[in-house]
């Protein structure tokens, strides 16, 4: 088969089909945009300062965040999990229209395509999709370089727009994407390629157990033992925290979705039990007839909700620590006999945070169009069987609100655990009380004993040393309902929005329309 | 001659004499031709001419004298011979009902053609209906439904070819005149 | 035979494609009517005009002494909910209900309690000889299970009329007369009016009377068959 052959039958298909290439594309753009970011962001090099050996000149931006060296690689780190989100919308969209899709190859196959064929012909078409969405993400990129351009008077600039990341790692990121594109879709379309007769018989899956729990402990146990880690082995650190908070945080993440699965299955069998409206009935039995499917539209948005639950923690946190902090400087100070330093607040890091939620409320966004894309698809897919319920007056209201509980039945349990996640992961790092290790004291020796001050402080005090330790307050770090409630507050609006926008879609597919036979 | 066939058949299960032969041929044969006593005995004498059956005894209570007839084994073997032959699907198409529609459209015209094609579909289709609802009758033997399900099979055949022909005349028709 | 269906010149296109140009109808109570012709004649417009799930773009369509082509979509809908059947070829059923649920869902939208709904569905199942599929779903059974599965589910509410759109069109011939035979047998037995649309003249032998559709109109040359009367066989 000439390549030109299997690009066009690649892309060859119905309105979903194309509809799916665009937001893939659209997704990967974003993709490669937030990854093009983060390369820029590591490129930045730190200049040795001649005035102050050892010291590092400052970047020549407005911002701390890209200003300072130490700061790089949190806001690198960031962005490269903002992808995260992004990547699993991309796969949402592979979903769109995959049964018209799957059809498709199978006739490509009937028509005498070998396996490899036809999966080539599949994997060919995300691949497209996806370079040229990573390629208009790098001219938006380029372009964006120029737009934001500004350098102030003082010749700073508000973004990175002066360096360029290593040309490599331009073409890696460009043409990885696609690369990897390619090969997750020939992982999931392996046994649709292979048979020539389309989509299998739906047949009873094995319902989801339990199981996903684990691997949540096993993130948040890890997330603790960060703290510990940090304390005794400094050079242990250096290597194993990153790896920590990664393989952690993605248990974590890994575990909350495909818990979903679980969550979905139970409460449809809940929901079965103890239905007396038709509606609750059709849901209860399609969240037991395909557990995953609230699994796979939420997984973006529960990826979203859990880093903005450990971020809600985070804020929390270091309120908490800065105003105790004041506090107990100003206690001891007060112990001390030294006139009171009244710092100006330092906002610093509540400004990160803040820049952290934005970041999580884009992701949201993404999160919620993939939810939206997921919902409109399961309405499509089941067009023939709405349509006729529909002729044998079956209200659409009652399949409306079937969408509806189907949607927010999965949604209420697996955000609350995706949020519980997520504040277990910041608590496990930051731990739960704050001013509790504020150990300042003074010591002046007697000079009879010049070293009493090296001893413990009770055997000090024995010698005769004169120890002042000032009194100190240590605080509970309240969890921060309030903040939560408008996190999960956005995340049901976004699903019950997304529901109705299912809703939009049932109105057109149960036309009568549907159901003509030829 | 497939009466004689059907003879033997019947008389595979034990002797019998020509008046109950008569019966069983009508009995299992529900949708076909009653068969006439004429033509039972005629070919009886041909089988026995032929070795093919043999008077198995007499049978004269209070009546005429009656015979009854067995299969001989030569008479096994031919029948076995005959359910072995496959039916060699009709070498001419003979069917009083083509031969009726050329000749309508032939000597009578388009029009005349087109009546009796309606009229002749009208009949076929009443008759189809009547065996469907023979088939849909409570306590139907199996020996009726497959005669039925036969004649349903070729009623719906000739109704496909009238439906055919009248459109093929409707378009000749628009052919000629448009 | 009193009249319980009609449709009166009824006209329908689907953009500026006609699918049907003025087609007049009567349907008596009690009878079995096939409506057939050739794909594309308007016979599964006709049906879904006739049952009111479209809506004719003119014409008159009445039942029991009502017009009922002025109505909202919601009035239709209840109406058909009630007393209107449906059947069609493939794909009606809730995939990811067991049986006996599908057949329940008319009867639990009625308002019926969830236990009772689905003793009257296990009744039917047994009716038409599945029971043991109660609680399979329509992925789980042949073509032939889950039309008489959707055939059960179009009678539990006892509609006067069901409408039948090739209800054997994507079965094997003997699957398919099964379904036919229950189908028949069941709404003489209920004396269900049936509207039953298909394009094979054995289907149409199941009806008592037949209507023939060609390019949006009554076939003229189908117009005396209807009037052969066919010995009354209805109820």
């Amino acid at each position: 088969m000439r390549p030109g052959t299997l690009l066009r039958l690649a892309v060859t298909g119905t309105r979903a089909d194309t509809t799916r290439i665009a937001l893939t594309g659209f997704g990967s753009a974003l993709g490669a945009l937030a990854l093009l970011c983060a390369a820029t962001v590591l490129a930045i090099r730190s200049v040795p300062d001649p005035t102050e050996p050892g010291r590092m000149m400052d970047a020549p931006y407005t911002n701390g965040l890209l200003r300072e060296s130490g700061l790089r690689p949190g806001l690198a780190f960031a962005l490269i999990l903002l992808t995260v989100p992004v990547l699993l919308f991309v796969g949402q969209c592979a979903r769109l229209g995959a049964p018209a899709r799957d059809r498709r190859l199978a006739a490509i196959r009937l028509a005498g395509a070998t396996p490899g064929q036809g999966l080539a012909m599949a994997s060919v078409e995300s691949g497209a999709a996806t370079l040229l969405g990573a390629v208009a993400g790098l001219l938006c990129y380029l372009a964006g370089r120029h737009v934001f351009d500004e350098p102030n008077a003082h010749g700073l600039r508000p973004l990175p727009t002066d360096v360029l990341p290593a040309p490599g790692a331009i073409a890696a990121i460009v043409f990885g994407l696609p690369l990897i594109a390619t090969l997750v879709t020939a992982l999931l379309l392996r046994r649709v390629a292979v048979t020539p007769f389309g989509v299998a018989r739906r047949t009873r899956t094995r319902p989801p157990r339990p199981l996903p729990g684990v691997l949540i402990v096993l993130g948040v146990v890890g997330y603790a033992l960060i703290p510990a880690v940090q304390r005794h082995d400094t050079a242990l650190a250096g290597y194993a925290l990153p790896l920590v908070v990664f393989l952690g945080g993605l248990a974590a993440a890994v575990g909350v979705v495909s818990g979903a699965g679980w969550i979905s299955y139970t409460v449809g069998r809940l929901l079965a039990r103890y239905a007396r409206r038709p509606a609750a009935l059709i849901a209860a039995r399609r969240l037991q007839a395909d557990p995953w499917h609230g699994s796979r539209a939420l997984a973006a948005l529960l990826g979203a909700v859990l880093i903005a639950g450990a971020a809600a923690w985070y804020a929390s946190w270091s309120r908490t620590d800065q105003r105790v902090n004041a506090i107990n400087d100003h206690l001891a100070a007060v112990a001390f006999g030294e006139p009171t330093v009244v710092d100006s607040p330092n906002n610093f890091y509540l400004r990160a945070a803040q820049l952290a939620g934005y970041g999580v409320l884009l992701a949201g966004l993404i999160a919620a169009a993939g939810l939206a894309v997921a919902v409109a698809n399961s309405v499509v897919e089941r067009r023939r069987a709405l349509a006729s319920l529909t002729a044998s007056g079956v209200p659409r209201g009652v399949l409306g609100r079937a969408v509806l509980w189907q949607t927010v039945g999965v949604a209420v349990p697996a955000l609350i655990l995706a949020m519980a996640t997520g504040v277990a992961l910041g608590r496990g790092v930051e731990g739960s009380t704050v001013g509790d290790e504020s150990g300042t004291y003074s010591c002046t020796a007697p000079p009879d004993a010049p070293q009493a001050c090296n001893l413990p402080l009770g055997q000090a005090r024995q010698l005769g040393a004169k120890v002042i330790e000032p009194p100190h307050i240590t605080e509970q770090v309240p969890v921060p309902w309030g903040q939560l409630g408008v996190i999960g507050g956005w995340a049901l609006g976004a699903t019950v929005l997304t529901a109705g926008l299912g809703m939009v879609f049932l109105r057109a597919s149960t036309a009568p329309e549907e159901l003509r036979t030829s | 001659m497939s009466l004689s066939y059907v003879i033997l058949g019947l008389l595979c299960a034990g002797p019998l004499h020509g008046y109950e032969l008569k019966r069983a041929h009508d009995q299992r044969m529900p949708r076909a031709k009653p068969a006439a006593f004429g033509q039972v005995y005629a070919s009886l004498g041909r089988l026995e001419r032929d070795g093919m059956v043999t008077p198995s005894g007499h049978d004269r209570a209070g009546g005429p004298e009656r015979t009854a007839f067995d299969i001989t084994e030569q008479g096994r073997v031919a029948l076995d011979a005959w359910l072995g032959e496959v039916e060699p699907p009709a070498p001419h198409v003979t069917s009083a009902l083509l031969t009726k529609v050329t000749v309508a459209l032939l000597v009578a015209g388009e029009q005349r053609g087109r009546a009796y094609l309606i009229a002749q579909r009208q009949a076929h289709a009443s008759r189809l209906r009547e065996y469907t609802q023979l088939k849909t009758a409570d306590g139907i033997g199996f020996a009726d439904l497959i005669a039925a399900d036969y004649a349903i099979a070729h009623l719906d055949a000739d109704l496909r070819w009238l439906q055919t022909t009248l459109d093929r005349v409707a378009q000749l028709h628009l052919e000629v005149t448009g | 035979m009193t009249q319980l269906l009609y449709g009166r010149g009824i006209v329908k296109s689907y953009g500026k494609t006609p699918a049907l140009r003025g087609v007049t109808v009567q349907v008596g109570e009690g009878e079995i009517v096939a409506v057939t012709g050739p794909s594309g004649c308007g016979k599964s417009t006709l049906l879904l005009c006739l049952a009111g799930i479209l809506r004719p773009d003119a014409g008159e369509i009445g039942y029991r002494d009502r017009r009922i082509d002025g109505w909202s979509e919601a009035a239709r809908a209840r109406l058909r909910r009630g007393e209107f059947g449906v059947l069609f070829q493939f794909g009606q059923l809730v995939a990811e209900m067991p049986a006996a649920e599908n057949i329940a869902l008319p009867l639990l939208l009625a308002g019926a309690r969830r236990r009772e709904a689905r003793t009257a569905a296990i009744a039917w199942l047994e009716r038409l000889g599945i029971a043991h599929l109660a609680d399979s779903r329509p992925g789980e059974m042949s073509g032939g299970e889950q039309q008489r599965t959707a055939l059960a589910r179009a009678l539990v509410t006892e509609p006067r009329i069901l409408f039948a759109d090739e209800p054997t069109g994507a079965l094997d011939s003997l699957a398919g007369e099964q379904v036919l035979d229950q189908l028949v047998r069941l709404a003489r037995e209920q004396r269900t009016t049936v509207v039953l649309v298909t394009h094979d003249a054995r289907v149409a032998g199941y009806a008592d009377r037949e209507i023939m559709l060609r390019d949006g109109a009554l076939d003229p040359s189908g117009l005396g068959l209807s009037g052969l009367g066919l010995s009354g066989v209805a109820g």
